[in-house]
């Protein structure tokens, strides 16, 4: 058998462990199967570029930060569009083909797996694992990745704790979540935020300024806010994304969250600043939590190849590693539902969502 | 009153939400659940795993109706499910984990409770309703609608698929197969052709699916749902052979990517054949007949929402294939005290009732004032 492995789009902590946990599992449970790194995710698998990969190439990996295949964004929607007349999903398949894969295992996020759900519906055997900080694959519980970046985006908002005392300071922490709260949210509540934004809820410029007033009247002298790159004033809640991206550049801001900051300074009157802790959140080592959650999945999905089991991504619900198809989670995202329980036990704790 | 019908597919898990006064229903409310069945099966038999989606998407279901302040339920299931060999273990394990019974409808009873659903079309010249499964495919002429009037193709999408199929999708060469095929059976069963039918009306999951995708195809607007049938064609012919088939497909009904391919192309064939003028999708089918039903003949596995769920704490005896008995009910009154309806064969077009029948494609009612179709009760 040959089976493919690739990690496509943003990379994060987990990577390397779950391509370990393939590796190994494959090894120990059929070791004529020859197993083949495609490099720099889809586009690897477009231009044909793989690599042969022994036992070695899977030593010393699972607390090793990144990957070791190498990543790139390659657009779901850019995958149909013709191009010297042939088209890139045509240019995968024939290369899946040609090649003689028996199975490719995609790690990757929402896009990534809308691209491998196109990949099965033309023929190709694909096992895909949920890869992305923001946690925000349909059908799983948590995708690996997902707590390394709470980890350290709570250090960033506890770090910031003693530098907004001693300042007497409001600081914005900007967490990366273009369209989900789920890091901002675990973020904030672990890391003592005062306010959380999540793009879930939309928020107002009064509200946050009452809850800020209120713990100054209360005595706090400064205040954290955890905003999400994605948070949505809801004055804007309508606006199509580039129209929110025009309504920032009119105003020289580069996101919602400086505007938010430059606001909050002219009408509270108190100091301002922003920090956006960026790449760093997708850097460094996996937690031991990924780095279990990764060893599960990849072996789970090994298995799943070795049992002749194809169009599925790996999960874990309720603790339990299992598996959805991908057609039912293809193109699905996993939004912070209003009504979660994590939400309630910050509210009641005192913490203002902006609303 | 608010009442509920769950269906089960081999795609979804789909229910509607109606409020019921009397002997009239009206659906207030509709929803879909992706649920794809086909990919949890293990040989012939659905997997724990599909299991666990099964109890998990009817769980949710139940919960909807809950906050909708729904009192009864009816779950219920077809070809999807009476295709598996562990139906009884399956069927137990969700009656254990959620109080609901699922009841099995066969090929037949849908043909019925889809028309019953659709009887607003019987005023349509020379109207056929066409129901796409994946064990059989339903025809029936409106102005005929007894059991002579209704043909059934004794195979459906998974057959076609299983035959034809070796991937995901059939490849041009496979359509043409299957089109063959097709075309060789309408003929068998001596199906009338060229014109004979005016108006085709589509119904069921997949024909709502596929116009879905023609929808996205064609890029049509407007509540009607129609489908010119040239575009159909050019939709069919992409979807077997060009590049970003699969992409359109999986952007509209990404659940449905085995069963839309082979189910355009038999539509092809069957349009072909009758040659329609007019071809519309029509959102109302099982579900909304099958309540229908309900009503009218008290009859259906009811699920409680009040008070203790029916039949929870018992392992439930397996009732499979149990049709709709077409009998004359022992009681001339439904369990609500009301009287039960008589039935007339329809031999003409009533004009009194023309009218409001005319109305009722336009909406999501369930009526069963002045309607005269002969499908349950024999």
């Amino acid at each position: 058998m040959k089976v493919g492995i690739l990690t496509s789009g943003g990379d994060c902590p987990g990577l390397n462990s779950v391509i370990r946990a393939i590796g190994k599992h494959l090894i120990n449970n059929s070791p004529e199967t020859e197993i083949y790194g495609i490099t720099d995710g889809y586009a690897g698998l477009i231009d044909g570029e793989f690599r042969r990969m022994s036992a070695e190439d899977f030593s010393g990996i699972l607390n090793v930060g990144g990957t070791i295949l190498g990543t790139s964004r390659r657009p779901f929607k850019q995958m149909t569009l013709p191009e010297n007349g042939t088209t890139r999903l045509e240019k995968m398949v024939e290369n899946y083909k040609k090649f003689g894969f028996d199975c490719i295992f995609t790690l990757g996020g929402a896009g990534t797996h809308k691209t491998a759900a196109l990949l099965f519906a033309e023929g190709c055997r694909i096992i895909g694992l949920p890869k992305t900080i923001d946690n925000d694959i349909f059908g799983t519980d948590t995708t690996f990745g997902f707590h390394s970046a709470l980890d350290i985006a709570t250090e960033c908002i506890d770090r910031i704790h003693t530098t907004a005392a001693s300042h007497g300071r409001t600081m914005f922490v900007e967490i990366m979540g273009n369209k989900v709260g789920w890091l901002t949210l675990y973020a904030g509540i672990a890391g003592g935020a005062d306010i959380i934004l999540i793009p879930e809820i939309p928020f107002n410029l009064e509200k946050v300024a009452e809850a800020l007033k209120r713990r100054i009247e209360g005595g706090k002298p400064f205040n954290i806010v955890a905003v999400a790159e994605g948070a949505v004033l809801d004055s804007e809640v309508n606006f199509k994304k580039k129209e929110r991206a025009f309504a920032r550049r009119t105003l020289n801001e580069a996101t919602v969250t400086n505007h938010l900051a430059q606001w909050v300074s002219d009408n509270v009157g108190v100091e301002t600043r922003v920090v956006v802790p960026g790449h760093i959140q997708r850097g460094g080592n996996p937690s031991a939590y990924d780095r279990l959650l990764s060893t599960r999945l990849g072996s789970f999905a090994a298995q799943l190849c070795l049992d002749g089991k194809f169009g599925v991504t790996a999960a874990i619900v309720n603790g339990q590693i299992t598996y959805n198809a991908l057609t039912e989670v293809a193109g699905k995202t996993k939004f912070v539902p209003a009504d979660s329980q994590v939400i309630r036990a910050a509210r009641d704790i005192g913490i203002s969502f902006g609303d | 009153m608010k009442y509920s019908v769950i269906d089960i597919s081999s795609s979804s898990l789909s229910f509607i939400v109606a409020d019921v006064d009397g002997g009239s229903a009206e659906v207030i409310f509709k929803d879909r659940i992706t649920l794809s069945l086909t990919q949890y099966m293990e040989g012939k038999s659905l997997s724990a795993r599909g299991t666990e989606k099964l109890i998990s998407a009817i769980n949710a279901a139940k919960q909807k109706c809950t906050a909708l302040g729904v009192e009864k339920a009816y779950l219920i299931a077809t070809a999807a499910l009476r295709q598996i060999d562990n139906f009884g273990e399956v069927h137990d394990a969700a009656a254990q984990a959620t109080g609901m019974m699922i009841k099995l409808i066969d090929g037949k009873a849908e043909g019925r409770f889809d028309l019953m659903a659709n009887s607003g079309y019987a005023t349509y010249d020379r109207a056929v309703l066409i129901d796409i499964g994946g064990a059989s495919i339903e025809i029936c002429d409106f102005a005929d609608p007894s059991e002579e009037g209704t043909k059934f193709l004794k195979f459906g999408i998974f057959d076609l698929n299983r035959k034809f199929v070796d991937d995901i999708q059939p490849t041009e060469d496979e359509a043409k197969k299957i089109k063959k095929y097709v075309k060789k059976k309408l003929a068998e069963a001596e199906l009338p052709k060229d014109g004979a039918y005016s108006t085709v009306v589509l119904v069921g999951a997949t024909n709502n699916a596929v116009y879905d995708v023609y929808a996205d195809y064609a890029k049509t607007e407007g509540e009607e749902k129609r489908i010119d049938i040239k575009q159909f064609k050019k939709l069919s012919a992409h979807l077997t052979g060009d590049p970003g088939r699969s992409a359109l497909v999986l952007k509209s009904a990404p659940e449905r990517i085995y069963m839309l391919t082979t189910a355009a192309v038999v539509l092809n064939a069957i349009f072909k054949r009758f040659r329609p003028e007019n071809v519309v999708v029509s959102d109302r089918g099982v579900k909304e007949g099958y309540l229908r039903f309900i009503l009218e003949n008290g009859e259906g596995e009811e699920y409680n929402f009040e008070g203790e769920p029916h039949e929870k704490s018992q392992p439930a005896p397996v009732k499979r294939g149990r049709k709709p008995t077409g009998k004359k009910p022992k009681s001339e009154t439904r369990p609500d005290g009301a009287p039960k309806r008589k039935y007339v064969r329809k031999k003409k077009q009533d004009e009194s009732v023309a009218g409001k029948e005319q109305s009722a494609p336009e909406n999501a009612d369930v009526q069963t004032e002045g309607d005269a179709v002969d499908g349950a009760k024999e």
